[in-house]
């Protein structure tokens, strides 16, 4: 028998973690010894996590069952973000986690739906998203396989208590042979002819030898950044917040979804959970931290249930992810501002392409080039997507308004919104978090209503149409009626799985 | 409003008739009520010419609202669920590139990864034999599943189609359409500012158009005339520079596949039509004789053929197919050898682009920018899956051959290249015809075999491998004896 490759991870935040479940549910510790280092404990206190659909997919690599799930991190569900303060036009707006229209949807409705409006046939666009509707209602139940059924037009995420979410990957890790070492990294010894790191000298005065290194030290990136001395491209030009303040309350209801109001110095958060995770992300040249922290506490619903948490952060990503026998996943690859949840999503994105392209010995660059293509690939689609809601919000009351306003953003980008605003097209891509639905519900939600639209539609007869759009308002109404509460749903689900 | 009043198309056969079709059947009719006006340059087709094409064409048949079934009836076609490639690595070489995928993935990680594994270990199963479509396509069974229960694979398939019967049905259904048709010549083009003012014809007619569409194929009759539209040759990768055509008596039974065979100093391809079978043969002239390339092509095929025509041919791309008030759509815009089944792919994609790009002002400059920008990674995409082929030919000490190894690689082929030499990976991208599944069929087909595979596939107890190995092979041989086969199909419909 060949001795096991060491894979040793740095950091035990949730993307250490993340990476430890993952791979050890995946069986790699039947061939790799998977060591932790968990280093300080970079407490998110208090803070709750909000995640996109494409995390269920985590889950089941992970073998991680939903009720248990929702058990073990008292998690809610999310159907989408609410977004507030944002646009002048409207106090608030939508950003669903599902299609408007039926199944077929997407673009296509849009153009449709833009047509009747011009003819004075439609109510608002978001009148025909089902995922939509039962947001605003405070209610929730999962999707149906029937496409036919404008039940089946959505998908969803969870909020997550960030703590109870860490324990949970943790005993799992755990539990499948991952090592767990509470230690610190003091310094690297790194390989004098090919560069590589070959060991770690730990604060206990151990050592910890590795053939692959997977840095999760957060924004610190202890190996990839300190002892590789791989830079980061900045973004921050582009996406200007640079502190988080976070805090628990009482109260605040249970809505399905996140709600994100924009502010003058940035936005604040509000992710449902059992007591609610608040948060402000500004920036620091705009207020202060005491200021932030003031106003932060007078948007709380209720009570404060624990110490504000605060940090700092550069929205940009790593030149080099994975670079020699390091990669790096999570803040120490990329850090986005939190505006929407991308953080854990590039974690799962970074483990799905580590197993697919998972280091062999002797195996050459290829596997470390593809990688980064893919990765990098996945940063520039998010930067883009987060810029867009900076670059198109209606605010003038801060310094970073008023320069994201007329900044020059990435040229893809500035030709995706020209198109937009002509005539309602999108070319999205295939791949990544945001699908069509994404790109719309932010374009207009934020003021972008397309100038005119492709003549094509007009074949379509009126009435028909007239029908058509009537057809999807009544399933949606009628179908959101017989949906329960979310709190209801929560409190049936897991005293059904419980039997 | 219509910012577009008039539309002229000027071209011949497929590509002006299926414009001709797609535009007045959304733009033409009533509330729209564009004007379409088809001018049609004399055809250039011959009776011999057949359409190899991928499962793709039929979403441009949906979009046109032709029943499938019928059409093929009309035009001779026939069913194709794959090519077989023979004779590229030596003779007696060959293997099979099916519509369809290879085994399954286990545990997250690609079959082809397990079929390395299994391969170092003793298998000596090719790899197509684990696709269904492949094994459909060796015993002349096309895929018609029931819907009603799972399947092992997402078989599909493409169609042989008879070109003058096929372009005939077209344009008899852009005429009930109610396209304005003429006959006509160029006889000169006026340009400014880098639009098309107005086109003369030799009957005297004047015509101006608020967009002119460039259907004509090769010759490139209009977008030709406009500078910023510059034409790139590929000749350098793709040394052949004429085209055969034949025909022979059909082929019994039916096969559901073309057969590409390389020969001497270019390669032949056959393929099976209801009534009579087409062949067609690309080759360099500088390196073979016309009496060569005959007698290669007879023995070959190994069939009596007739009606031999060779023409020239060559490949490239329009770096601007959308200029001005000018499109290009077809051949015009770009060609290729039709190697992998993409004859009608490129007027296809260009239709659909520019359906969804169709102009809403009278600006349309940024529609034009994009749409150029699509159709360049589109088609090169193409152009590098056919170049695939010839870089990896194993016909050594044979002068065209040899020098078709020869050429520097476009960059992103030579990474596709790398990371599936080296690790076996191949890439999605986002316009492509093409997935990674037909990418690892033709690399592996051809003889790159990687020198690695994702060491996670040792989780995978060698026993449980085999197991599962010879399951696949099972259902696979259970499946394909529930495709009908074409023959059967052929002489049901006689």
């Amino acid at each position: 028998m060949p001795e096991k490759t060491d894979i040793v991870i740095v950091g035990g935040g949730t993307a250490g973690w993340m990476c430890a479940a993952a791979l050890a549910a995946q069986g790699i510790a039947k061939l790799c010894r998977i060591t932790l280092v968990e280093g300080q404990a970079s407490h998110p206190a208090g803070a709750g996590y909000t995640t996109l659909p494409s995390i269920k997919a985590f889950h089941r690599l992970l073998g991680l069952d939903e009720a248990d799930l929702l058990r073990q991190t008292l998690a809610t569900f999310k159907l989408g973000t609410e977004f507030s303060g944002w646009s002048e036009f409207q106090a608030a707006y939508f950003h669903p986690f599902g299609s408007y229209g039926d199944k077929a949807g997407g673009l296509d409705f849009l153009q449709h739906w833009l047509r009747a409006r011009g003819e004075g046939l439609a109510q608002p666009l978001e009148d025909y998203s089902y995922c939509i509707a039962a947001s605003k209602r405070n209610r929730f139940d999962f999707p149906t396989k029937d496409p036919k059924s404008i039940a089946s037009t959505y998908d969803y995420a969870y909020h997550l208590d960030a703590d109870l979410y860490k324990e949970c990957l943790k005993n799992l890790a755990v539990n499948c042979g991952v090592i767990r070492l509470q230690d610190w990294v003091d310094d690297t010894g790194r390989n004098s002819v090919n560069g590589n790191i070959e060991r770690l000298m730990l604060k206990s005065g151990k050592t910890l030898k590795g053939d692959f290194f997977i840095d999760c030290s957060g924004s610190d990136a202890i190996l990839i950044g300190e002892s590789l001395g791989v830079g980061a491209v900045d973004c921050s030009h582009w996406l200007p917040c640079d502190r988080t303040i976070a805090i628990s309350s009482s109260g605040g209801g249970l809505p399905p979804y996140t709600r994100v109001m924009a502010k003058a110095a940035g936005w604040q958060w509000k992710i449902p959970l059992q007591n609610s995770s608040n948060g402000y992300v500004y920036s620091s040249g705009v207020i202060s931290d005491d200021e932030a922290a003031n106003e932060l506490h007078k948007s709380l619903d209720g009570n404060p249930v624990s110490a504000p948490l605060l940090s700092s952060f550069k929205s940009g990503y790593r030149e080099t992810t994975w670079y020699k026998n390091c990669v790096a996943v999570g803040a120490a690859g990329a850090c986005f501002d939190p505006l929407e949840p991308t953080g854990l999503y590039l974690v799962q994105a970074a483990i799905t392409q580590l197993i697919r392209l998972f280091p062999g010995e002797g195996q050459g660059p290829m596997p470390a080039k593809e990688f980064n293509r893919h990765i990098e690939e996945e940063y520039t689609r998010i930067r883009d997507f987060l810029i867009l809601h900076y670059h198109l919000a209606s605010r003038t009351d801060s310094e970073i308004w008023r320069h994201c306003k007329e900044m020059v953003i990435p040229e893809a980008l500035e030709q995706k919104i020209t198109l937009f605003k002509k005539r309602g097209f999108l070319d999205v891509d295939a791949a990544g978090p945001f699908p069509v639905a994404s790109w719309i519900s932010v374009m207009t939600g934020q003021g972008i209503w397309p100038e005119s639209t492709n003549p094509l539609r007009r074949n379509f007869p009126r009435e028909e149409l007239h029908k058509t759009l009537g057809g999807i308002r009544g399933a949606v109404n009628r179908s959101v009626e017989n949906m329960s509460s979310h709190r209801e749903f929560i409190s049936q689900y897991l005293s059904k799985a419980a039997k | 409003m219509n910012p577009l009043k008039r539309i002229v198309v000027v071209g011949r056969d497929a590509d002006a008739w299926i414009t001709a079709l797609a535009l007045q059947r959304f733009y033409g009719r009533r509330p729209i009520s564009i004007d379409i006006e088809l001018v049609e340059l004399p055809s250039l087709l011959r009776k011999q010419d057949v359409y190899s094409t991928l499962p793709v064409l039929r979403a441009l048949h949906n979009m046109l609202g032709i029943n499938e079934s019928q059409l093929l009836r009309c035009t001779m076609g026939t069913y194709s669920m794959g090519q077989r490639f023979s004779n590229w690595s030596g003779q007696g070489s060959d293997f099979l590139h099916p519509y369809d995928s290879h085994g399954v993935e286990i545990g997250g990680i690609a079959f082809i990864h397990y079929w390395l594994k299994a391969r170092k270990s003793g298998l000596e199963v090719p790899l197509e034999d684990f696709s269904l479509g492949a094994a459909a396509a060796k015993q002349g069974r096309f895929d018609a599943l029931r819907d009603d229960k799972p399947h092992f694979s997402r078989a599909t398939h493409g169609y042989h189609l008879s070109a003058v019967e096929y372009v005939g049905a077209m344009a008899s259904l852009a005429l009930k359409e109610g396209v304005a048709h003429s006959y006509g010549q160029i006889h000169s083009v006026k340009v400014a500012n880098g639009n098309i003012s107005e086109i003369e014809l030799s009957d005297g007619r004047c015509l101006s158009a608020d967009l002119f569409i460039d259907a004509s194929g090769e010759d490139a009759a209009l977008i030709g005339r406009l500078e910023e539209s510059s034409f790139e040759s590929w000749q350098h990768w793709f040394p052949a520079d004429s085209l055969l055509v034949a025909e022979a008596p059909a082929l019994s039974p039916m096969p559901t596949f073309a057969q590409i065979a390389a020969v001497e100093s270019g390669w032949l391809g056959i393929y099976p039509l209801v009534k009579r079978t087409a062949l067609r043969m690309l080759f360099a002239r500088g390196q073979a004789s016309g009496d060569s390339v005959l007698e290669s092509v007879a023995g070959q095929s190994g069939m009596p053929l007739e009606n031999l025509v060779a023409s020239s041919f060559s490949s490239g791309i329009r770096r601007k197919s959308w200029c001005g008030n000018c499109l290009a759509l077809g051949c015009s815009s770009a060609r290729l050898e039709p190697l992998d089944a993409t004859d009608l792919n490129v007027l296809h994609t260009g239709l659909a682009y520019f359906i969804s790009l169709f102009p809403v002002s009278e600006s349309f400059s940024e529609e034009a920018a994009l749409f150029n920008q699509k159709m360049q990674s589109h088609v090169e995409r193409l152009r590098d899956f056919s170049l695939v082929h010839y870089i990896l030919n194993r016909r050594y000490e044979e002068e065209f051959w040899d020098q078709c190894r020869g050429p520097v690689l476009p960059e992103e082929l030579k990474y596709r290249f790398d990371l599936f030499a080296q690790r076996a990976e191949s890439v999605a991208c986002e316009e492509e015809v093409f997935g990674k599944d037909s990418w690892v069929s033709i690399l592996i087909g051809h003889g790159l075999l990687p020198n690695f595979y994702n060491p996670l596939v040792e989780r995978v107890p060698e026993q449980e491998l085999i197991s599962r190995f010879q399951k696949i092979l099972k259902i696979i041989a259970e499946e394909v004896d529930e495709f009908p086969s074409l023959q059967a199909h052929v002489d049901m419909m006689a």
